[in-house]
C-alpha cells in the first residue's frame, strides 16, 4: 500500500492535468477576488466564509478532474500494471481515491485560502484571533473539506465504473449539475424528497457555511453525513471495483 | 528459498463473455526456465489466458496455481513474481522513460534506484531523456514495456506480442534478452506472437490455442523432427481442424 500511495503522489506531482486544475482554479480566485465589488474592503473572515458558500462552484473542477485522473489509469491500462505487480484491486483502488481525494481538497481550498488570504492583507482579519477563534475556522474549513471529499467519491465512483476518460467526465458533469439543481429545497417535489435532498453532503456543506456561528449539532450532523457518504461510496467503488472485468 | 519445478499450473480453466465461451477446460503446467510459444489465431483465447494469470480477469469456472499459491490473497502476492505486457503496453503517456520505471519501482517496492538506469541503457532508451513517453514511437514503448516488466526480475514473464513495432535490430535485442533470461536466470516466459519465424527461434515448448482450446502441445525438439518449421505445422493443425 505505501508504494501503491509513493507512486500515485509521484504521478499526481507531475500530472499535467493536475497543474492546469490549479492554474485554472487560482485564475478563477483572482477574477471572483477582484469582481466582488464592494464599498469598503471585506475583511478575510467574511471573504473566507462566501468563499466557502461559493465553494461548490469549484467542485466543477474537481467533476472533471476526476476523469482526467482516474480515466486515463484505464485507458492507458496503468491499473493493470499494480494489479500485475502483485496488488489485490482494493489496494489499487484505495490508493487512487485517496490521492485523488487529497489532490481534489487542494483544488477546492486554493480559492477560499487565496481570497481570504488577499482579503486579511487588506483589510484584516475582522475581529481579534483568538484560540477559539482559530479553532472555530479550522472547523468550518475541515467539514467543509469532508462534506467535498464525500461529493467527489462520487465522481471518482462513477471513473471506475466507466473505465474511460471521456465518459467519467460527461458523468460526473451532468451529476455535478444535478447536484447543483438540488442544493435548494424544490416546492414542487414531495415534502418526503425534500427532506431527503437535505442529507445530501453538498445541501449539508452549504448549511455549514451559511452557519454563524456553528452549532454542536449542525457539526456533528455534518460530520456523520460526510463520514457515511464517503465511506458508503468507498465500499460501493471497492465492490464494483473487484467485480468488474479490466480493459 | 524453495523454488517449485513447476511455477504455473491452471486447472480445468473457462471463461465465458455473456454467451461466448473464450476459454474451455485449459490444463496447462509451464516448468522453470522454460520460453512457452503461445500459438493462435486471432480471438484464439490467448490474451484472454494471459489476463486470467495476470489477475485482469476471472475465470467463470477452474483455478489457477501460480509458485505454488492457489488461494486468493496468496495468489495476489505470488504475482509479485510476475512481469507481463499483455496487449498494449501500459505506460504513462505523460512521463518520461525514466519516469515511468520509477512508478513502477515504487509500486513493486525495488529498493535499488540505480535499476531504473540500467534498464534504460539494456533496452536502449537512455538516451531519451525527458521526451515524454506520447512522443515515442511503438518500439521504443514496446522496448519501455519490455523494461517494465523485467524491473523486478519477475520469474515469470507473460509476454504478450512483444516484438510489435521493433525494428529487426531490436527484435535480435529481446531474443537474445528473453533467452538469457530463461535459459541463465531460469526465468519461465510465456510468450506469444503472430511472428510464428521469431517464436521459431525462440520457443522451447510450444502450446497451440483454438476456439478456447488447447489442441496441442509438444517441445520444439518435437516439432523439428515432424515438420520443417512452425508456419508448416500451425498452418497443418489449422487444415486439420479438430482438437487433439
Amino acid at each position: 500500500m505505501k508504494g501503491l500511495l509513493y507512486a500515485e503522489f509521484y504521478h499526481l506531482r507531475r500530472s499535467r492535468w493536475f497543474h492546469i486544475m490549479l492554474v485554472a482554479d487560482v485564475l478563477i480566485s483572482i477574477v471572483f477576488v477582484f469582481a466582488a465589488k464592494d464599498a469598503h474592503p471585506l475583511p478575510g473572515r467574511t471573504v473566507l466564509r462566501s468563499a466557502l458558500i461559493d465553494l461548490p462552484l469549484m467542485m466543477m473542477l474537481c467533476a472533471i478532474f476526476a476523469g482526467l485522473y482516474i480515466g486515463p489509469a484505464f485507458t492507458n491500462k496503468t491499473v493493470a500494471r499494480a494489479i500485475t505487480a502483485g496488488h489485490s484491486r482494493t489496494r489499487v483502488m484505495l490508493a487512487k481515491c485517496i490521492v485523488y481525494l487529497i489532490a481534489t481538497a487542494v483544488i477546492l481550498l486554493v480559492y477560499p485560502l487565496l481570497s481570504s488570504g488577499m482579503a486579511c492583507a487588506r483589510a484584516g482579519w475582522g475581529v481579534t484571533i483568538t484560540w477559539g477563534e482559530c479553532i472555530s475556522v479550522a472547523r468550518v474549513i475541515a467539514l467543509a473539506v469532508l462534506l467535498n471529499a464525500a461529493v467527489c467519491m462520487l465522481f471518482a465512483f462513477l471513473s471506475f465504473m466507466l473505465q474511460d476518460t471521456g465518459k467519467a467526465i460527461g458523468t460526473s458533469v451532468v451529476v455535478y449539475l444535478l447536484l447543483t439543481i438540488l442544493a435548494t429545497p424544490r416546492p414542487a417535489l414531495p415534502v418526503w424528497l425534500n427532506g431527503l435532498l437535505v442529507l445530501l453532503p453538498t445541501n449539508i456543506a452549504r448549511d455549514v457555511a451559511f452557519a454563524r456561528p456553528l452549532s454542536a449539532g449542525l457539526a456533528w450532523q455534518a460530520l456523520a453525513g460526510g463520514v457515511v457518504c464517503l465511506v458508503l461510496l468507498l465500499l460501493l467503488t471497492g465492490f464494483a471495483f473487484n467485480r468488474s472485468e479490466l480493459k | 528459498m524453495y523454488e517449485p519445478e513447476v511455477v504455473l499450473e491452471t486447472h480445468n480453466l473457462n471463461k465465458d463473455y455473456r454467451r461466448t465461451r473464450a476459454l474451455s477446460d485449459i490444463n496447462i503446467a509451464l516448468d522453470r526456465g522454460r520460453i512457452y510459444g503461445l500459438v493462435g489465431q486471432n480471438g484464439a483465447g490467448k490474451t484472454t489466458l494471459m489476463r486470467i494469470i495476470a489477475g485482469l480477469s476471472q475465470p467463470t469456472q477452474g483455478s489457477i496455481t501460480l509458485f505454488g499459491a492457489s488461494s486468493q490473497p496468496s495468489l495476489v502476492r505470488a504475482r509479485r513474481r510476475l512481469g507481463a505486457i499483455i496487449e498494449t503496453p501500459a505506460l504513462y503517456p505523460d512521463l518520461s522513460a525514466a519516469q515511468n520505471l520509477e512508478i513502477e519501482r515504487l509500486i513493486r517496492g525495488v529498493a535499488d534506484r540505480s535499476r531504473v538506469k540500467r534498464l534504460l541503457q539494456q533496452v536502449g532508451l537512455d538516451g531519451t531523456g525527458r521526451k515524454r513517453v506520447r512522443d515515442f514511437s511503438l518500439g521504443m514503448r514496446q522496448r519501455l514495456a519490455i523494461a517494465v516488466a523485467l524491473l523486478a526480475d519477475p520469474a515469470l514473464l507473460l509476454l504478450d506480442e512483444p516484438i510489435n513495432g521493433l525494428d529487426p535490430m531490436g527484435i535480435i535485442q529481446v531474443r537474445q534478452l528473453l533467452t538469457t533470461l530463461a535459459h541463465e536466470h531460469g526465468c519461465t516466459i510465456l510468450i506469444s506472437s503472430h511472428i510464428l519465424s521469431e517464436l521459431d527461434q525462440l520457443a522451447d515448448e510450444y502450446l497451440f490455442v483454438s476456439d478456447g482450446r488447447i489442441i496441442k502441445q509438444l517441445t520444439a525438439a518435437e516439432l523439428s523432427t515432424q515438420h520443417d518449421n512452425l508456419e508448416g505445422y500451425f498452418l497443418e493443425l489449422l487444415k486439420e481442424g479438430t482438437p487433439q
